[in-house]
């Protein structure tokens, strides 16, 4: 039973169905920490996994999505979506069964049990749907389009048949009874004769000997697998009631394909919506906040505050650990964030956090943080030390130089850049001119980056770039605090304090030298 | 069905966990002569007896319940044996059968109750036909009331119907389940059915409706047989767990009427035992305001272990919940003070009382504090036993109990001792806590004396004792003295022993 596509709706996840876009570089995916995060939410959204790797285009097609979202972060909402997928899944689930059924009769019980499932499910989620959406007041158009096609969908003769012919095939066996008698190894099937129920009887005469307090019954078990008797049985009822059973094969035949495709379609798209809000549910329940992002294809303006990296506050979460956040800006000529200061201080965590909200952002997806403004990028392109590579020094400069060659083949004004430690396998003077020239490269193709460098001067180089310095506390200046501030780099802070820990700072040496160890 | 020979309401169990003392009381009671007597050898009986003892009814309306029922028995002994013997055959029915749970075996479980069930239901037939006969020989409204049950609830009518439905679950002519068809081909909802004969036919009996189609298991092929099992076992469940529960009451039933005739059975031996050793006996009453009221009370435990009908003494408490008794030693205080505590329970588990007359209100419970004999050598920290156990009873003893102190606290001087006791008793008193105590302690009986509130009873061993009377106690307020006066008269021709 085919049904052709009605009205506007064809997917939850697009607006309109454009040209294939490529999906993003899985290098860069590693580097932004995004692998494992989608990987994670992929389990249970197989079919999505295309769909996290490949950014949308247009600003439109990003509010869509959001719009989406914002209707299955209402309780109803999903809870309606996640029963009729699960009730799609079951469906599928005896489809399968019903394929591999050896027995006769089988396939066909199955099937009908699949279908008369089917339409039960569709027909919940479209009057949800109904009841639902209308109160929500929200500016959806997938919503409302899916609701609109559900609809008409069931209100097609088509699904009315399907309807109404389960529920007479059903009907035909709900009341269907037959007699077998056991007799050692032999069995008779015959039909019903109103004969007397004997266990009643036995119950009744044994009433008297009811105790108050009495074990409880065994639980009845669970329904059983259907096996090779039940299947000899079987045939014989249906010698005994032909009808009913040719009118259960011969539906099997008419319905074969009965599911609607745009249907099935939406029960895997959907899941890419239903894995990430997943995956930031329990970061929201620590505390965290996720926030739809202000996108724009126009200006390159920037801003996150309260932002935070999504799989390492998924690790420390995971430990009950704290999460910092961090609040990163860039407006009006400003282009290229230069991270410096000490190690371990959160620089390539700030850094990968604004790889990772143009990702998430170019997918529609809320984005870690309490606001957000972001541009709505093509690419997001990473360059970051490869640890893996245990050759020489030279050619770990020249793979570098080599993938960033490649990157700036295809980089446009539209992609953004984040690049960890760049040359680091170089000498300081070479590595000095040649981060100049990077910058002076994604300079001119006006393009948005973030560099995490030790060399401090280059966030002085134009008023494109904007410095940002790992923070340390004053008072403890050894103790990382993980926060990045908007200050002028001022490489020699942290060294200080350290030497003071171990008391070699310049008056510490002096008073030492004055008074003089007393030998012993 | 409901046995309640031994109370109107209750069942009786004797495997009702003891309470607290328990040992303690049948030890200073010296209770296992009796309950040897009612046990006859049988260690059945000797539990029973020993639970009965130990748990004292209250009300005087149940008390003269049972008063009834052994009446009746003492009238009928020969009934009550067959009575007895009938209970105790159908429980030994069961060792045939092998009877462990089989839960995930509807048909095996099935197939061991109506084994069992069938031999039961010969057993009530036999019990239904006693009574119908034994029934215009007993009077008491005990017996009356069982008679009627076993005559409503195990009429023909119904006898008849349980064997027919023993016959019918043995399938013995196969098993008829109707079926339904559920989604995905599955058999659901059996139904255990009767067939109907008039589906006979002539060569081919098979009692079912026209066309029939059949099919035959293959021999040695066991994933089909499992199959084929598995279709009974559901279509039996049902049954299989009430077959199982129906034959789990009637043994239950068996047994409360073998525990319950039993008890009357070891009274009538505890009678028998009396009364061949001269001991007499009465019917105690419950219903007395005096706190107790006997003639010739005798310890029965004593009378059985010397085998002889030992002194009976008079006691009158009036309303008094305080006794004292002192004088001299081997003197019978003793004797007397187990008498009271034998007596008190045996009133209350409905048996005849080891005196020509007594009656008493009923009590909680009986507690005993016993100096041990065998510690006497022992002094260290034989006071602080003697605390901890009076401890451990006040903590658990409630008003209207009865507590029996022999000698307590004589383990220190008279000065301290007396002075716990006084308090001790005083506070139970009080409280209304029933207490008899024999004592040495001469500033304890003084001191009590002197509180008129607690109307102290006293008795005390008599001085005028005989050759025919040596036990024999008197009412009278305790002397400073014992025999020491006396022996010091007799050699320095004194007189100090009449001076008080």
């Amino acid at each position: 039973m085919q049904t052709k596509e009605i009205g506007l709706f064809t997917s939850i996840l697009h607006l309109r169905t454009g040209a294939k876009v490529p999906p993003q570089r899985e290098d860069s995916l590693r580097d932004l920490a995004l692998d494992q995060a989608f990987s994670q939410m992929c389990q249970e959204a197989p079919h999505a996994a295309l769909a996290f790797r490949t950014l949308l285009q247009t600003v439109d097609e990003v509010q869509f999505r959001h719009a989406v979202f914002r209707g299955l972060e209402n309780g109803e909402l999903r809870a309606a979506t996640d029963s009729f997928l699960k009730g799609m899944a079951a469906c599928r689930h005896q489809d399968a069964r019903s394929e591999k059924a050896k027995h006769p009769y089988q396939a066909d019980f199955l099937h009908l049990s699949a279908a008369t499932n089917y339409v039960e499910v569709v027909g919940a989620f479209q009057s949800a749907l109904t009841t639902i959406l209308p109160a929500l007041k929200l500016e959806s158009q997938g919503w409302t389009q899916l609701s609109t096609y559900l609809a008409e969908y069931c209100s097609a003769p088509a699904f009315t048949a399907l309807a109404r012919e389960t529920l007479e095939v059903q009907k035909d066996f709900t009341d269907l009874q037959i007699n077998i008698l056991i007799r050692g190894g032999k069995v008779t099937v015959a039909q019903t004769d109103s004969e007397e129920d004997l266990a009643q009887s036995v119950l009744e005469t044994f009433e008297r000997f009811q105790q108050r307090g009495a074990t409880e019954p065994d639980p009845v078990p669970s329904k059983p697998k259907f096996d090779q008797v039940q299947a000899w049985i079987l045939a014989r009822a249906a010698l005994l009631h032909p009808e009913p059973f040719a009118r259960l094969k011969s539906f099997r035949r008419a319905t074969d394909l009965y599911r609607d495709r745009v249907l099935d379609r939406f029960t895997e798209e959907v899941r890419f919506y239903l894995a990430y809000l997943d995956y930031v549910a329990p970061l929201r329940q620590a505390g965290l906040s996720l926030c739809y992002p202000k996108v724009s294809a126009d200006t390159k303006d920037f801003r996150v505050s309260g932002g935070w990296d999504l799989s390492l506050a998924a690790q420390r979460v995971a430990g009950g650990k704290p999460v910092v956040t961090n609040d990163v800006s860039l407006a009006g000529d400003e282009r290229i964030l230069v991270i410096s200061g000490p190690n371990q201080g959160g620089k390539t965590t700030a850094a990968r956090m604004f790889g990772q909200v143009h990702h998430l952002a170019a997918l529609g997806c809320p984005v870690p943080g309490n606001e957000s403004r972001v541009f709505l990028c093509d690419h997001v392109f990473t360059a970051f030390e490869r640890e893996e590579n245990l050759d020489s020094l030279e050619s770990r400069l020249s793979g570098e130089v080599k993938h960033l060659h490649n990157l700036f083949a295809e980089a446009t004004s539209a992609t953004v850049f984040v690049i960890n430690e760049p040359f680091g396998s170089t000498s300081l003077h070479d590595a000095q001119i040649l981060t100049r020239d990077l910058f002076g490269r994604i300079s001119d193709l006006d393009s948005l980056a973030v560099c995490v460098t030790f060399i401090d001067e280059l966030s002085r180089l134009s008023n494109k770039t904007v410095s940002m310095v790992s923070a340390v506390d004053p008072k403890t200046p050894a103790l990382r605090t993980f926060r990045i501030e908007r200050r002028v780099a001022d490489g020699q802070a942290h060294a200080h304090a350290l030497a003071a820990k171990h008391g070699l700072t310049f008056e510490q040496i002096r008073s030492a030298l004055k008074n003089p160890k007393v030998a012993v | 069905m409901k046995v309640h020979l031994m109370s109107p309401v209750d069942d009786f169990d004797p495997g009702l966990s003891e309470p607290t003392f328990a040992d303690d009381l049948v030890q200073d009671l010296q209770l296992d002569f009796l309950f040897d007597a009612m046990a006859d050898g049988d260690s059945g009986l000797r539990s029973i007896a020993r639970a009965a003892l130990l748990a004292p009814l209250t009300d005087p309306a149940v008390i003269a319940y049972r008063q009834g029922a052994y009446a009746d028995c003492a009238q009928q002994p020969h009934l009550t044996t067959q009575l007895y013997a009938l209970a105790v055959e159908a429980l030994d029915l069961k060792h045939g059968v092998f009877m462990t749970p089989l839960h995930n075996h509807p048909q095996l479980e099935l197939s061991h109750s109506i084994q069992l069930l069938g031999a039961l239901v010969e057993q009530l037939d036999r019990l239904r036909s006693f009574c119908a006969s034994a029934g215009r020989r007993f009077e008491s409204v005990a017996f009356q009331k069982f008679f009627a049950m076993v005559k409503t609830e195990l009429d023909d009518a119904y006898l008849g119907r349980l064997r027919i439905t023993v016959r019918e679950l043995s399938f013995p002519e196969g098993m008829l389940l109707s079926a339904k068809i559920g989604s995905g081909g599955h058999l659901i909802e059996p139904v255990l059915r009767r067939s109907k004969e008039e589906n006979r036919r002539l060569f081919d009996r098979t009692p079912l409706k026209r066309p029939l189609h059949n099919f035959n298991v293959p021999e040695g092929d066991q994933a089909v047989a499992k199959a084929l099992s598995a279709l009974r076992d559901r279509g039996v469940q049902e049954v299989a767990n009430a077959a199982a529960q129906a034959t789990t009451h009637v043994l239950a039933f068996f047994t409360a009427l073998r525990n319950e005739v039993g008890f009357y059975i070891a009274a009538l031996n505890l009678a028998d035992v009396l009364q061949q050793i001269g001991a007499p006996t009465c019917t105690p009453d419950p219903t007395s305001t005096s706190s107790m009221q006997a003639k010739e009370l005798y310890d029965p435990s004593l009378a059985i272990r010397l085998g002889s009908a030992p002194v009976g003494n008079a006691v009158d408490l009036g309303a008094s919940r305080l006794l004292v008794i002192t004088g001299a030693n081997r003197g019978g205080k003793s004797t007397l003070l187990r008498a009271l505590g034998c007596a008190q329970l045996m009133m209350q588990a409905g048996l005849p009382g080891p005196a020509t007359a007594f009656a008493a209100s009923p009590v909680g419970r009986v507690y005993t504090h016993w100096a041990r004999e065998e510690d006497r050598r022992l002094t260290r920290g034989k006071l602080d036993e003697e605390l901890a156990r009076m401890q451990l009873i006040v903590a658990d003893i409630r008003p209207n109990d009865l507590l029996l102190c022999n000698e307590s606290f004589a383990s220190t001087n008279e000065a301290e001792g007396s002075q716990i006791l006084t308090e001790v008793t005083h506070a139970l008193v009080a409280a209304g806590v029933h207490v008899r105590s024999v004592t040495h302690l001469y500033s304890f009986a003084q001191a009590i004396a002197e509180h008129d509130s607690l109307e102290t009873v006293f008795l005390r061993a008599s001085r005028a004792h005989n050759a025919e009377r040596p036990y024999l106690l008197e009412p009278g307020l305790p002397l400073p003295t014992s025999y020491g006066l006396d022996l010091f008269d007799t050699l320095f021709g004194t007189d100090y022993a009449n001076a008080k």
